[in-house]
């Protein structure tokens, strides 16, 4: 048999030293070679980042001062003194013409909107409303930003709500105005009263929480909310999409019944979508990959194959919806609506940020302003040969987001959240030329966080919402009736 | 003999080598992102100041956004990368980039590691430290400097904050979204995104006091 010597101790402590060297040895060049790799990938130098803050005035009352007003931050923790600059406005009466700079007050004192100009009166309550765009220039840098991005290609755009505003230029008539501005519809909600929801039509879609082939996915862990289908879609032809981002798939539902989803290559991150007139699907990710958080749209056919991932031109983007010429994004800062694609044909950067529009443009070239402002919700529709209706909602309950709002018959429909601190309900509104047509509310159904603005879709005279509850995603139809 | 003992201690050698450069090189593959903290971070002591403000705040957050995510962090730098991305997401130890919302919030709003200090503190981004609250002591209004506030009345770097979640207000959107500034998770990063925390009945609003402007 086969035995092992026993060494002697000064052979034993030569043994011992050998294997300590060498492990010494491999932890040095271990740790050498990590401390590499760590300072290699952690670079942290880049030039003083500039961002800007502006909410537009999009729908302007006659009887009310209208102001400008900006705010400038700058990436910056040196020092507990907040960053400084100046700031110039470029306006103009209505939406052709040159421009004139006005130059933006500063005012080192206010919490917020620190950058501000009172619009001239004559330009405020122009007949056919103003546009402009902002540069702010920080003082230290030098460095500028301009709001909206696309500057004198897209700039911002206030409607006014009365018919009383005074014409624009030499060409404008009060015929015209009168065409063109009908004075709003005033509406008074009053008090909400909580508890008095409408029971929908029908529950058209449902899955439960899990990994099942048709179930649905939480992402992360426990230190966030559950976040889970975070957007869905509806088809002219009813069929239910919803974002299964966690599966990275769509779960399809036909006439109520589930049918075999289909993978997608999505990264999460609380992703919105839209499915397009060819059956392709557009998916907005907000936050694109962890190495790469600028926000992404991704488009897939029929069948999730990739057919292209492109960037959002700005550094938030919040919805994805279809518009006259393909998919559109709201993005921030600049709070407009970009044409992410002409056609099938992606737009980027520059391309996009000159497309940027205020309010949601549709398929049949109508736009959608809205203005949520203190308890107040404006509305202007503007369709496609310029003539508007517009519309104020007055709530004595606060409003938060304004979830929908869309053309529907000769008026508009309308999705918006009331609450208070203990308790939220979505108010929905049919509006027409004498003002509410019909009103219920809804729950909130919002057990699981979703894609901000994902939650309501309307086809035809059908809305539909994305719910969800501790055992359950679902989608509920509520038939709007005549 | 000799040669043999030489041949063993040779061995010996190569097998310590091997094997704690093996179970280095795994552990180190298994908790790569550890090393973020450990390369990057310090410990050094923040400079309290007598003057801040929301606009200081903001600019304190802008640097965080786009950076990454740590559960139970605190240290980031500004490269707008999530230096540690993929991290495990319940393990509070890996050692990533990032804050997670509370210790975002904390250091966003330069507060004390003392609870009952309301005074206010630089903190410097490479400073890991992740103050003493979790979300829902935000949510209820712990500690000197803190309050609950009413949702209507929030402005822009007041927060809101659920029992496991919480966010500044970086600014508010026309169409009654606001955007918020926050470390969202390890799957997100910190960023700033639109959000409707502020009609959800699991969020409530609270307040840093004592701000300069």
């Amino acid at each position: 048999m086969k035995t092992r010597q026993k060494a002697p101790p000064t052979a034993r402590l030569r043994l011992a030293a050998g294997g300590a060297v060498g492990a010494a040895l491999a932890l040095v060049l271990t740790l050498a070679a990590v401390a590499t790799a760590g300072r290699s990938v952690t670079r942290d130098a880049t030039p003083l980042e500039l961002d800007a803050t502006h909410v537009p005035p999009l729908l302007t009352a006659l009887d009310e001062p209208v102001h400008l007003a900006y705010d400038l931050n700058c990436a910056s923790d040196d020092t507990p003194e907040a960053c400084e600059g100046t700031g110039t406005v470029y306006l103009r009466r209505g939406t052709g013409g040159p421009f004139t700079a006005y130059t933006l007050a500063f005012d080192r004192s206010a919490p917020s909107e620190r950058y501000k100009l009172a619009v001239p009166d004559e330009i405020a309550h122009a007949a056919d409303g103003f546009s402009y765009y902002a540069v702010l220039r920080e003082s230290t840098s030098g460095g500028t930003v301009t709001i909206p991005a696309g500057g004198a290609d897209a700039p911002d755009t206030s409607v006014p709500l009365d018919a009383q505003a005074q014409p624009s230029g030499a060409g404008a008539t009060v015929a015209r105005m009168g065409r063109a501005v009908r004075s709003y519809t005033a509406v008074r909600l009053g008090r909400h009263r909580f508890g008095a929801t409408r029971r929908a039509t029908a529950r058209v879609a449902e899955a439960p929480w899990g990994d099942g082939p048709t179930d649905v996915g939480l992402e992360n862990g426990p230190e966030s909310t559950p976040i889970g289908a975070s957007s869905f879609d509806v088809t002219p032809a009813r069929e239910v999409v919803l974002l299964d981002e966690a599966h990275k798939r769509l779960l399809r539902w036909r006439d109520g019944e589930a049918v075999t989803p289909t993978p997608v290559a999505v990264t999460g991150a609380i992703a919105d979508i839209t499915v397009g007139t060819d059956g392709s699907t557009y998916v907005l990710e907000s936050a694109g990959d962890r190495t790469d958080p600028q926000p992404t749209i991704r488009h897939f056919d029929a069948d999730g194959r990739p057919l292209a991932s492109w960037h959002a031109a700005e550094r938030s983007a919040a919805a994805i919806r279809i518009g006259p010429h393909g998919p559109t994004i709201l993005t921030y800062p600049s709070s407009q609506w970009l044409e992410a694609a002409d056609g099938m044909r992606p737009l980027a950067g520059r391309a996009q940020t000159a497309s940027g529009m205020l309010g949601r443009p549709f398929g049949d070239g109508s736009r959608v302003l809205v203005l949520r402002t203190g308890n107040e919700v404006r509305l202007g529709l503007v369709r496609p040969n310029g003539t508007r209706r517009t519309w104020r909602i007055a709530s004595s309950t606060p409003v938060a987001e304004v979830q929908l709002a869309t053309p529907y018959r000769n008026g508009a429909l309308a999705v918006f959240r009331t609450y208070t601190d203990t308790a939220a309900e979505f108010v929905v509104v049919k509006l027409d030329r004498n003002g509410i047509a019909d009103m219920f509310s809804l729950p909130t159904a919002d057990w699981a966080e979703t894609a901000p603005l994902s939650r309501f879709r309307l086809v035809g005279d059908s809305l539909y919402q994305l719910g969800s509850s501790p055992s359950s995603v679902f989608v509920d139809r509520y038939d709007l009736g005549g | 003999m000799r040669l043999h003992l030489r041949s063993r201690a040779s061995r010996a050698f190569w097998i310590g080598l091997v094997a704690t450069a093996s179970l280095t090189f795994v552990t180190s593959a298994l908790a790569y992102h550890t090393h973020f903290v450990a390369n990057n971070c310090n410990t050094n002591p923040p400079q309290p100041t007598s003057y801040f403000t929301r606009q200081g705040s903001i600019d304190v957050a802008f640097v965080g956004a786009r950076e990454g995510y740590q559960w139970g962090g605190g240290c980031w730098n500004d490269n707008n990368v999530d230096d540690s991305p993929g991290d495990p997401t319940q393990d509070t130890n890996t050692g990533g980039e990032g804050g997670d919302c509370s210790g975002f919030t904390f250091k966003v709003w330069r507060e004390s590691l003392s609870t009952g200090d309301a005074a206010a503190y630089q903190w410097g981004r490479l400073r890991v430290v992740h103050g003493p609250y979790a979300a829902a002591d935000f949510k209820s209004g712990a500690g000197a400097p803190n309050v609950a506030y009413g949702k209507s009345g929030l402005i822009r770097m007041d927060a809101l904050a659920s029992s496991t979640h919480v966010g500044m207000i970086y600014s508010t959107n026309a169409d009654g979204t606001d955007q918020i500034v926050e470390a969202k998770a390890e799957g997100h990063g910190t960023n700033i995104w639109t959000r409707t925390y502020r009609g959800d009945t699991h969020y409530a609003g609270v307040r840093r006091l004592g701000w300069s402007a």
